[in-house]
């Protein structure tokens, strides 16, 4: 009714137009609806939530460091991605990370963790190895038995310093300016 | 009355040798680590030159065999493989991988002295715990990390992690690389090889 009085001043040759003018914002109205929906459907998506039933359960592990391992990242079994790097959180002086995997995938007690390098720059990810246990860590459960990341930097390092014994002359450099200053 | 109270004087040394591990169970881990490495450099200090070295490793592993589990160690190093080998196989494995175990390591731990081995801490979540120490050789300290488990009242070392090197992890890796080409019998023998 207020639409029709709205379109009085149009006059009587424009009758016919509010008809066609309806079915035209029904069809725009539904396009509209669609993309919002396919924007939300997508943001959803990216955000890495879940709607309705999962098919898939977390678990937890600790690691002293992992270093370089994202959010995200994959956990593998034998190179076969099983689940995604859910969540990180810091437990003092620990990192904790939440594993989320395929249902159909079960973990056992004495499964090791480690978290591994693609290639030598390669992305981080967390490779899981295959235990003798019969007793499987249920949904929410903690895998006791993990290897953090190593750092080839450090490791490197001591190479190279135990070649060179380059230590003990720093130490003995660095002592001498104290025993000069002690001196004045 | 008599037979009741020589009965009881009977129990006394029984009670007297349980008493003891029933308070190991209670006693951490660390203190235990703290206690074998003395131990362990004791020995070592004892017995040193090549022509003692067969009476020092017979020592060393009399003191460190109930300090691990190799029972574990291999079950854990075989990973999935474990299951799919017979009872008698198991045993086999167990036995030639944990005098390939003592082998490697002696030569490793003789070495050690005083002050080169610091136990730092312990995380104890029973009946697993973790003892980390550090190991300063040649002016370098590295982390070492015993995984350790509560049986039968004491604790046992099941993994050694070191510079965040898991040994059980290395060795289930090779492990099953070579099952894989050579199967379970193949693996037995490059073992044996290396024991002989």
């Amino acid at each position: 009714m207020d639409q029709s009085k709205f379109n009085n001043p149009s006059q009587s040759t424009q009758l016919a137009v509010p008809k066609r003018t309806f079915s035209l914002e029904l069809v725009v109205g539904i396009f509209a609806a669609a993309g919002v929906g396919a924007a939300a459907y997508l943001a959803v998506g990216l955000a890495g939530l879940e709607l309705g039933t999962s098919n898939s359960y977390t678990i937890y592990a600790e690691f002293d460091n992992i270093s370089g391992l994202k959010y995200g990242a994959s956990v593998e079994i034998a190179g076969v991605p099983i689940g995604v790097v859910s969540d990180i959180t810091l437990k003092d002086p620990a990192a904790r990370i939440a594993l989320k995997l395929n249902k159909s995938v079960k973990i056992k007690d004495d499964d090791i963790a480690s978290i591994r390098t693609k290639g030598i720059i390669g992305d981080r990810y967390v490779k899981i190895s295959r235990g003798a246990s019969d007793t499987y860590i249920p949904a929410e459960g903690t895998l006791v038995e993990t290897e953090s990341v190593v750092d080839l930097e450090d490791v490197i390092g001591k190479v190279v310093h135990s070649l060179t014994g380059d230590k003990d002359e720093e130490k003995g450099s660095s002592d001498e300016p104290s025993k000069s200053d002690k001196k004045n | 009355m008599i037979k009741k109270i020589a009965f009881l004087v009977a129990l006394l040394p029984l009670i007297g040798l349980t008493a003891p591990k029933i308070a190991r169970a209670d006693a951490s881990p660390k203190a235990d680590m703290q206690q074998t490495i003395d131990q362990i450099i004791k020995i070592a200090s004892a017995l040193p030159g090549d022509d003692k070295k067969i009476e020092r490793r017979q020592k060393l592993r009399e003191l460190i065999n109930p300090k691990f589990n190799f029972n574990e160690m291999s079950k854990r190093s075989l990973g999935a493989n474990w299951n799919d080998i017979t009872p008698q196989e198991q045993a086999d494995f167990t036995h030639v991988f944990s005098e390939l175990l003592a082998r490697t390591y002696l030569s490793k731990i003789e070495t050690v002295k005083p002050g080169m081995v610091t136990v730092e801490s312990e995380q104890v979540e029973a009946p697993r715990a973790v003892v980390k120490t550090t190991v300063v050789s040649k002016g370098d300290t590295f982390p070492i990390d015993y995984k350790l488990m509560l049986q039968g009242g004491s604790w046992q070392v099941y993994d050694v992690v070191i510079e965040n090197i898991g040994l059980v992890a290395n060795y289930r890796n090779e492990f099953s690389g070579i099952i894989r080409k050579d199967k379970f019998s193949g693996l037995m023998e490059r073992l044996r090889k290396k024991v002989e």
